[in-house]
Protein backbone atom coordinates (compact mmCIF):
# COMPACT_ATOMS: atom_id res chain seq x y z
CA UNK A 1 0.00 0.00 0.00
CA UNK A 2 1.68 3.62 -0.97
CA UNK A 3 0.92 5.90 1.92
CA UNK A 4 0.69 8.65 0.04
CA UNK A 5 -2.88 6.44 -1.53
CA UNK A 6 -3.69 6.24 2.45
CA UNK A 7 -3.57 9.73 2.92
CA UNK A 8 -5.38 10.41 0.20
CA UNK A 9 -8.05 8.21 1.62
CA UNK A 10 -8.93 10.22 4.99
CA UNK A 11 -10.72 12.77 6.11
CA UNK A 12 -8.31 14.31 8.10
CA UNK A 13 -5.88 14.96 5.46
CA UNK A 14 -7.92 15.98 2.66
CA UNK A 15 -6.87 19.83 2.75
CA UNK A 16 -3.34 18.56 1.85
CA UNK A 17 -2.65 18.75 -2.18
CA UNK A 18 -1.34 15.95 -3.89
CA UNK A 19 2.06 17.11 -3.75
CA UNK A 20 1.78 18.17 -0.02
CA UNK A 21 0.48 14.16 0.57
CA UNK A 22 3.47 12.99 -1.47
CA UNK A 23 5.94 15.26 0.66
CA UNK A 24 4.22 13.91 3.80
CA UNK A 25 4.47 10.56 2.72
CA UNK A 26 8.34 10.93 2.27
CA UNK A 27 8.40 12.69 5.84
CA UNK A 28 7.25 9.45 7.78
CA UNK A 29 8.48 6.23 8.20
CA UNK A 30 6.40 2.95 8.00
CA UNK A 31 6.30 1.28 11.35
CA UNK A 32 5.23 -2.08 12.49
CA UNK A 33 4.27 -3.49 15.62
CA UNK A 34 3.32 -7.02 16.95
CA UNK A 35 0.46 -7.41 19.39
CA UNK A 36 1.07 -6.09 22.64
CA UNK A 37 4.04 -4.05 21.45
CA UNK A 38 4.28 -0.51 23.42
CA UNK A 39 4.11 2.28 20.67
CA UNK A 40 4.01 5.49 23.57
CA UNK A 41 4.88 4.88 27.04
CA UNK A 42 3.06 6.72 29.43
CA UNK A 43 4.73 9.08 31.83
CA UNK A 44 7.57 9.87 29.00
CA UNK A 45 8.22 12.96 27.01
CA UNK A 46 7.22 12.36 23.24
CA UNK A 47 9.31 12.21 20.68
CA UNK A 48 7.17 11.25 17.21
CA UNK A 49 3.60 11.61 16.13
CA UNK A 50 1.89 8.61 14.80
CA UNK A 51 -0.42 7.76 11.96
CA UNK A 52 -2.50 4.50 12.37
CA UNK A 53 -1.97 2.69 8.88
CA UNK A 54 -3.29 -0.86 10.05
CA UNK A 55 -4.55 -2.48 12.77
CA UNK A 56 -5.85 -0.77 16.23
CA UNK A 57 -3.91 0.78 18.85
CA UNK A 58 -5.03 0.68 22.69
CA UNK A 59 -4.94 3.76 24.56
CA UNK A 60 -4.42 2.88 28.47
CA UNK A 61 -3.89 4.62 31.32
CA UNK A 62 -2.06 3.37 34.73
CA UNK A 63 -4.38 3.43 37.73
CA UNK A 64 -2.29 3.34 41.11
CA UNK A 65 -5.41 1.78 42.94
CA UNK A 66 -5.62 -1.19 40.72
CA UNK A 67 -2.15 -1.18 39.92
CA UNK A 68 -3.65 -2.04 36.02
CA UNK A 69 -3.66 -0.52 32.68
CA UNK A 70 -7.51 0.80 32.41
CA UNK A 71 -8.54 0.98 28.22
CA UNK A 72 -9.27 4.70 27.56
CA UNK A 73 -9.85 4.54 23.77
CA UNK A 74 -8.88 2.40 20.52
CA UNK A 75 -7.16 4.43 17.65
CA UNK A 76 -8.67 3.18 14.43
CA UNK A 77 -6.65 3.18 10.88
CA UNK A 78 -6.66 6.83 9.61
CA UNK A 79 -6.18 8.49 13.24
CA UNK A 80 -3.54 10.07 14.83
CA UNK A 81 -1.71 10.10 17.97
CA UNK A 82 1.09 11.33 20.43
CA UNK A 83 0.34 14.75 19.15
CA UNK A 84 -0.39 16.33 22.75
CA UNK A 85 3.08 15.74 24.30
CA UNK A 86 4.82 17.26 20.94
CA UNK A 87 1.90 20.03 21.47
CA UNK A 88 2.68 21.18 25.01
CA UNK A 89 6.18 19.21 26.00
CA UNK A 90 4.59 17.60 28.62
CA UNK A 91 5.02 13.92 29.71
CA UNK A 92 2.56 12.25 28.01
CA UNK A 93 -0.99 11.28 29.60
CA UNK A 94 -1.21 7.46 28.09
CA UNK A 95 0.47 3.97 26.98
CA UNK A 96 -0.31 3.48 23.79
CA UNK A 97 -0.38 -0.53 22.88
CA UNK A 98 -0.42 -2.64 19.96
CA UNK A 99 -4.00 -4.22 19.80
CA UNK A 100 -2.76 -7.34 17.43
CA UNK A 101 -0.17 -6.45 14.88
CA UNK A 102 -0.42 -2.86 13.29
CA UNK A 103 1.52 -1.00 10.99
CA UNK A 104 2.19 2.81 11.69
CA UNK A 105 3.10 6.05 10.04
CA UNK A 106 6.25 8.02 11.92
CA UNK A 107 6.85 11.59 12.07
CA UNK A 108 9.70 12.57 14.10
CA UNK A 109 9.44 15.51 16.51
CA UNK A 110 12.05 17.71 14.27
CA UNK A 111 9.50 17.43 11.16
CA UNK A 112 6.10 17.92 13.47
CA UNK A 113 7.91 21.14 14.70
CA UNK A 114 8.56 22.34 11.36
CA UNK A 115 4.90 21.51 10.51
CA UNK A 116 3.68 22.68 13.43
CA UNK A 117 4.66 26.32 12.93
CA UNK A 118 5.12 27.27 9.54
CA UNK A 119 2.93 28.83 7.33
CA UNK A 120 3.39 27.01 4.20
CA UNK A 121 0.24 25.60 2.37
CA UNK A 122 1.72 21.95 3.59
CA UNK A 123 2.14 23.00 7.49
CA UNK A 124 -1.49 24.73 7.00
CA UNK A 125 -3.05 21.19 6.00
CA UNK A 126 -0.88 19.66 8.47
CA UNK A 127 -1.94 21.50 11.31
CA UNK A 128 -6.23 21.53 10.25
CA UNK A 129 -5.32 17.47 10.49
CA UNK A 130 -3.90 18.04 13.77
CA UNK A 131 -6.77 20.44 15.20
CA UNK A 132 -9.63 17.61 13.58
CA UNK A 133 -7.74 14.95 15.72
CA UNK A 134 -7.87 17.25 18.77
CA UNK A 135 -11.05 17.98 18.38
CA UNK A 136 -12.31 14.00 18.10
CA UNK A 137 -10.29 13.49 21.14
CA UNK A 138 -12.53 16.24 23.31
CA UNK A 139 -14.93 15.00 21.91
CA UNK A 140 -14.24 11.48 23.21
CA UNK A 141 -13.19 12.64 26.37
CA UNK A 142 -16.50 14.65 27.20
CA UNK A 143 -18.18 11.29 26.11
CA UNK A 144 -16.06 9.57 28.99
CA UNK A 145 -17.01 12.54 31.47
CA UNK A 146 -20.48 11.67 31.17
CA UNK A 147 -20.04 7.88 32.41
CA UNK A 148 -17.31 8.49 35.23
CA UNK A 149 -18.76 11.24 37.12
CA UNK A 150 -20.83 10.55 39.87
CA UNK A 151 -24.22 10.69 39.84
CA UNK A 152 -26.47 12.68 42.56
CA UNK B 1 -12.96 46.46 17.54
CA UNK B 2 -10.17 48.73 17.19
CA UNK B 3 -6.89 47.22 16.49
CA UNK B 4 -5.40 49.12 19.60
CA UNK B 5 -8.41 47.82 22.13
CA UNK B 6 -7.90 44.13 20.55
CA UNK B 7 -4.13 44.25 21.45
CA UNK B 8 -4.75 45.57 25.06
CA UNK B 9 -7.12 42.92 25.38
CA UNK B 10 -5.52 40.21 23.88
CA UNK B 11 -2.11 40.90 24.11
CA UNK B 12 -0.84 37.31 23.94
CA UNK B 13 -2.85 36.32 20.93
CA UNK B 14 -1.94 40.06 19.25
CA UNK B 15 1.78 38.79 19.96
CA UNK B 16 1.37 35.62 18.19
CA UNK B 17 -0.78 37.14 14.95
CA UNK B 18 1.26 40.37 14.32
CA UNK B 19 0.03 43.91 13.38
CA UNK B 20 -1.11 42.45 10.24
CA UNK B 21 -3.43 39.37 11.29
CA UNK B 22 -4.60 41.36 14.57
CA UNK B 23 -5.68 44.33 12.33
CA UNK B 24 -7.81 41.71 10.34
CA UNK B 25 -9.11 39.42 12.89
CA UNK B 26 -9.97 42.43 14.96
CA UNK B 27 -12.20 43.80 11.66
CA UNK B 28 -13.94 40.20 10.61
CA UNK B 29 -14.92 39.79 14.57
CA UNK B 30 -18.59 41.07 16.13
CA UNK B 31 -18.87 42.49 19.30
CA UNK B 32 -21.26 40.55 21.24
CA UNK B 33 -22.87 41.06 25.17
CA UNK B 34 -24.09 37.89 26.71
CA UNK B 35 -26.23 38.12 29.56
CA UNK B 36 -26.00 35.84 32.89
CA UNK B 37 -27.45 32.49 32.27
CA UNK B 38 -26.90 32.98 28.55
CA UNK B 39 -25.60 29.51 27.02
CA UNK B 40 -23.63 30.48 24.24
CA UNK B 41 -23.00 27.27 22.98
CA UNK B 42 -26.13 24.25 23.39
CA UNK B 43 -24.46 20.68 23.82
CA UNK B 44 -25.48 18.59 20.27
CA UNK B 45 -27.22 21.86 18.99
CA UNK B 46 -25.14 23.02 15.68
CA UNK B 47 -23.46 26.38 16.03
CA UNK B 48 -21.81 28.69 13.36
CA UNK B 49 -19.50 30.46 15.35
CA UNK B 50 -16.74 30.55 17.69
CA UNK B 51 -16.56 33.24 20.34
CA UNK B 52 -13.45 34.71 22.44
CA UNK B 53 -14.11 36.25 25.72
CA UNK B 54 -13.27 40.20 26.24
CA UNK B 55 -14.83 39.77 29.71
CA UNK B 56 -17.02 37.94 31.67
CA UNK B 57 -16.75 34.14 32.84
CA UNK B 58 -17.96 30.89 31.57
CA UNK B 59 -18.92 27.36 32.75
CA UNK B 60 -18.13 24.69 30.50
CA UNK B 61 -20.51 22.18 31.15
CA UNK B 62 -21.42 18.37 29.66
CA UNK B 63 -25.36 17.89 29.70
CA UNK B 64 -26.83 14.87 31.19
CA UNK B 65 -30.25 13.69 32.25
CA UNK B 66 -30.11 14.21 35.87
CA UNK B 67 -26.64 16.74 36.38
CA UNK B 68 -24.13 18.52 34.15
CA UNK B 69 -21.13 18.09 34.85
CA UNK B 70 -19.33 21.10 34.57
CA UNK B 71 -15.29 20.59 33.21
CA UNK B 72 -14.05 23.56 32.52
CA UNK B 73 -14.49 27.76 33.40
CA UNK B 74 -13.38 29.98 30.55
CA UNK B 75 -12.12 33.87 30.96
CA UNK B 76 -10.75 36.91 29.47
CA UNK B 77 -8.48 35.65 26.47
CA UNK B 78 -10.09 31.91 25.80
CA UNK B 79 -11.77 30.96 23.32
CA UNK B 80 -15.20 29.05 23.25
CA UNK B 81 -16.19 26.99 20.67
CA UNK B 82 -13.31 26.12 18.49
CA UNK B 83 -13.83 22.47 19.39
CA UNK B 84 -17.23 22.38 17.04
CA UNK B 85 -15.30 24.32 14.19
CA UNK B 86 -13.15 21.36 13.52
CA UNK B 87 -15.51 18.54 14.24
CA UNK B 88 -17.60 17.13 11.09
CA UNK B 89 -21.23 17.87 11.77
CA UNK B 90 -20.19 21.24 13.81
CA UNK B 91 -21.85 20.22 16.88
CA UNK B 92 -20.39 20.08 20.43
CA UNK B 93 -20.97 18.11 23.03
CA UNK B 94 -20.50 20.31 25.78
CA UNK B 95 -22.59 23.53 26.89
CA UNK B 96 -21.02 27.05 27.70
CA UNK B 97 -22.87 29.05 29.91
CA UNK B 98 -22.11 32.88 31.01
CA UNK B 99 -22.01 32.82 34.99
CA UNK B 100 -22.10 36.97 35.16
CA UNK B 101 -22.96 39.70 32.50
CA UNK B 102 -19.97 39.10 29.93
CA UNK B 103 -18.49 40.10 26.44
CA UNK B 104 -17.13 38.17 23.47
CA UNK B 105 -16.17 38.74 19.79
CA UNK B 106 -17.96 36.42 17.56
CA UNK B 107 -15.94 34.70 14.31
CA UNK B 108 -18.61 33.24 11.68
CA UNK B 109 -17.15 29.39 11.01
CA UNK B 110 -17.57 30.97 7.37
CA UNK B 111 -15.05 33.91 7.93
CA UNK B 112 -12.48 31.26 9.22
CA UNK B 113 -12.71 28.71 6.67
CA UNK B 114 -12.40 31.58 3.86
CA UNK B 115 -9.28 32.86 5.48
CA UNK B 116 -8.52 29.54 4.81
CA UNK B 117 -7.75 30.77 1.22
CA UNK B 118 -7.87 34.62 1.49
CA UNK B 119 -5.90 35.25 4.45
CA UNK B 120 -3.68 32.29 4.94
CA UNK B 121 -1.51 33.70 7.19
CA UNK B 122 -4.26 34.68 9.58
CA UNK B 123 -5.88 31.33 9.63
CA UNK B 124 -2.85 29.58 10.07
CA UNK B 125 -1.39 31.62 13.15
CA UNK B 126 -5.59 30.65 14.53
CA UNK B 127 -5.47 27.44 13.84
CA UNK B 128 -2.45 26.95 15.54
CA UNK B 129 -3.97 28.88 18.62
CA UNK B 130 -6.44 26.61 18.91
CA UNK B 131 -4.10 23.78 18.64
CA UNK B 132 -3.01 24.92 21.81
CA UNK B 133 -6.00 25.67 23.00
CA UNK B 134 -7.42 22.39 22.70
CA UNK B 135 -4.17 20.44 23.69
CA UNK B 136 -5.21 22.51 27.31
CA UNK B 137 -8.70 21.63 27.24
CA UNK B 138 -7.76 17.72 26.28
CA UNK B 139 -5.47 17.84 29.60
CA UNK B 140 -7.91 19.48 31.90
CA UNK B 141 -10.62 16.58 30.86
CA UNK B 142 -7.99 14.17 31.42
CA UNK B 143 -7.19 15.23 34.54
CA UNK B 144 -10.93 14.86 35.52
CA UNK B 145 -11.65 11.67 34.46
CA UNK B 146 -8.43 10.62 36.31
CA UNK B 147 -9.96 12.31 39.43
CA UNK B 148 -13.14 10.72 39.20
CA UNK B 149 -11.99 6.91 38.36
CA UNK B 150 -10.71 7.84 41.77
CA UNK B 151 -7.10 9.25 41.12
CA UNK B 152 -3.44 8.31 40.00
CA UNK B 153 -0.45 8.41 41.28
CA UNK B 154 2.64 8.72 39.38
CA UNK B 155 2.94 5.78 36.96
CA UNK B 156 5.88 3.62 37.61
CA UNK B 157 8.79 3.43 35.57
CA UNK B 158 7.56 1.18 33.10
CA UNK B 159 4.09 1.27 33.11
CA UNK B 160 3.92 -1.26 30.41
CA UNK B 161 4.92 -3.91 32.74
CA UNK B 162 1.77 -3.57 34.68
CA UNK B 163 0.05 -5.33 31.89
Amino acid sequence: MLLKNFLKSQSLFTDLSDRDLDALAHAMEIREYPDGGAIIQEGRTGKELYLLLEGQVKVAQYNAETGLLEQINLVKPGEIFGMLSLIDHLPTSASCIASGPVKIGVLQHNAYDLLSQASAPIALGFQLATAKQLSALLRHQEEILKSVAPHP
Amino acid sequence: MEMGDFKKAFPKLAHRLGDGNCGLLATLMQERDVPTGTALVEGHTPTESLFLVIEGQFCVEVPRPDQAIEIDRIGPGQWIGEGSLFSHDHTPISRVVALSPSRVLELKHAQFWSAQTDKPDLAGALTREFIDHMSERVRVADALITRHRGGRNSPPSDPLSQV
